[in-house]
């Protein structure tokens, strides 16, 4: 009785949901490395500009591979994707930091940031992960003002992801109290300051910035945490490891707040191949059933989730044509011609 | 004597007053029996998760995994409850009785300052006992001062 209620509400296997619901604002797309997390993301990318105004993909890996998949180089401002009137990329790398950002950044502040600049990218080194969280919310700025209808991230297959989407909530936090504390400290470093000889080390500039950040970060949190503009989808292949990482991807997602309803899985072995002489391809065999075992495990272990099922091609899947159509296989499952 | 003994009591409450406080919450704040059986049912848990093997069963280890999680996050926030409050209650024991003892000992020593505490003491404490019968002005005598002091010395040393 039990299993035909559960058999009557499976989800459909596809991310039609995803591209259907217009409300989605960002979409992430993640999993640990090797799994085609920019093939899956470019391919929704490409669906999602079919019914979307303007679509934007993002990617933080520093590895560029929205370049190599679309054979076309992008850069840190979104450039228009040949091909498509809608669809935009953008490839960031977090690990900028201070150092390699242009002189004009610094623009209006005293020579004391610039010539320290070496020394505040020590600082900021300290804190693991800053610099990258800075230069992402200066891209949510970016985005934010641009009004991409949809904006689809590529994240980087390290655990800073997870970090990333929960910063805001972190930073908010800890924003609100350093600010806090410069209000109290401030006035008292600028009497040090002007003790010790020194110009005014103008701690002004940088809590300003971090001022400016706060409501970003506040609003950032909050739409993250809205199911109806954030969702996240997770990407997997039908190994034992890659299924341990999901599962705990989806865990820490849940305890963050962050939705996630969907899992695709690649490089499916879904045709029967033949060997020259006519007879199926033993270790293929072999390796469809292991497969199955672990497709098995999904269905059972992620009933509420959509669970897309992508095949792995003869092919790698490389240039514009063969996104696009490599991407019709999320909509419609894939069947062996 | 009467006030040779208030003081030694004082003082030695004063000093074991830590454990005193410590030893009282314990028992107000009980872990309670449903804690006790989340706890049960989690170690109970724990054995399952040992006996499923993750490989071939990874739905069952992944969903007994989740209910653990969510088992542990109970025990987590119980038991931060049960540590706030008892940590704020203790505080304020703490420093009622800091008070009461203070404000006791002060008056003591102002009222009773120019009562010697014991007397006899000439012949065992030379050349000391000029100084320690001081605010009292009888030879051979103990003030109470000094004896705040000794007892303060005292019970520190006897807790160590």
């Amino acid at each position: 009785m039990a299993s035909n209620v559960e058999e009557f509400v499976q989800l459909e296997p596809t991310v039609k949901n995803v591209v259907e619901q217009t409300s989605l604002r960002w979409i992430f797309v993640g999993g640990k490395g090797g799994v085609g997390k920019t093939t899956c993301s470019c391919s929704l990318a490409v669906q999602l500009a079919r019914v979307r105004e303007t679509v934007l993909i993002i990617s933080t890996d520093p590895a560029h591979n929205i370049s190599d998949a679309f054979d076309q180089k992008f850069s840190k401002v979104p450039n228009k994707v040949k091909g498509f009137e809608n669809l935009f990329a953008m490839e960031i790398d977090p690990n900028v930091g201070f150092n390699e950002l242009p002189d004009d950044y610094f623009e209006g502040e005293s020579n004391f940031w610039r010539a320290n600049r070496g020394l505040m990218q020590e600082i900021f080194g300290a804190f693991p992960g800053i610099d990258e969280a800075m230069s992402y919310v200066e891209v949510m700025k970016l985005v934010q003002g641009m009004n991409f209808s949809v904006v689809v991230f590529d994240t980087a297959p390290t655990g800073h992801t997870l970090r990333l989407l929960a910063f805001p909530s972190v930073v908010e936090k800890g924003l609100s109290k350093l600010l806090r504390l410069k209000s109290q400290i401030g006035p008292f470093i600028n009497q040090i300051s002007g003790l010790i000889g020194m110009s005014s080390i103008n701690t002004d500039i940088f809590s300003n910035r971090l001022e400016e950040m706060l409501p970003i970060i506040q609003q950032i949190n909050e739409q993250f945490k809205d199911p109806n503009r954030t969702t996240f989808v997770c990407v997997c292949i039908a190994e034992f490891l890659s299924l341990y990482e999901t599962e705990r991807l989806v865990q820490e997602l849940s305890k963050s707040n962050i939705d996630t309803h969907n899992i695709i899985v690649n490089q499916l072995l879904l045709d029967a191949p033949k060997t020259s002489s006519g007879e199926t391809c033993g270790l293929c065999a072999a390796r469809k059933k292991l497969q199955a075992k672990y497709l098995d495990q999904i269905a059972d272990l992620y009933e509420d989730f959509h669970v897309t099922r992508l095949p792995l091609l003869d092919r790698e899947v490389r240039g514009v044509e063969q996104v696009k159509n490599f991407s019709e296989n999320l909509l419609k499952p894939y069947s062996s011609k | 004597m009467f006030t040779f003994w208030m003081v030694a009591l004082f003082m030695l409450i004063g000093s074991l007053l830590p454990n005193i406080v410590k030893w009282s919450t314990d028992f107000i704040f009980k872990v309670t029996d449903e804690e006790k059986r989340i706890r049960e049912e989690f170690k109970e848990l724990r054995k399952e998760l040992a006996g499923i093997s993750a490989v071939d069963e990874f739905a069952h280890y992944a969903r007994t995994q989740r209910k653990m999680n969510k088992l542990d996050e109970q025990i987590q926030a119980l038991g931060q409850s049960r540590m706030d409050d008892r940590e704020s209650i203790k505080w304020k024991f703490t420093k009622t009785i800091q008070i009461i003892n203070g404000a006791v000992l002060v008056y003591l020593a102002v009222t009773q300052r120019y009562e010697p505490v014991l007397t006899g003491l000439s012949d065992w404490f030379w050349p000391l006992n000029i100084v320690l019968s001081y605010p009292t002005g009888i030879e051979g005598a103990l003030s109470i001062v000094f004896w705040l002091f000794i007892c303060n010395n005292a019970c520190r040393a006897l807790i160590k």
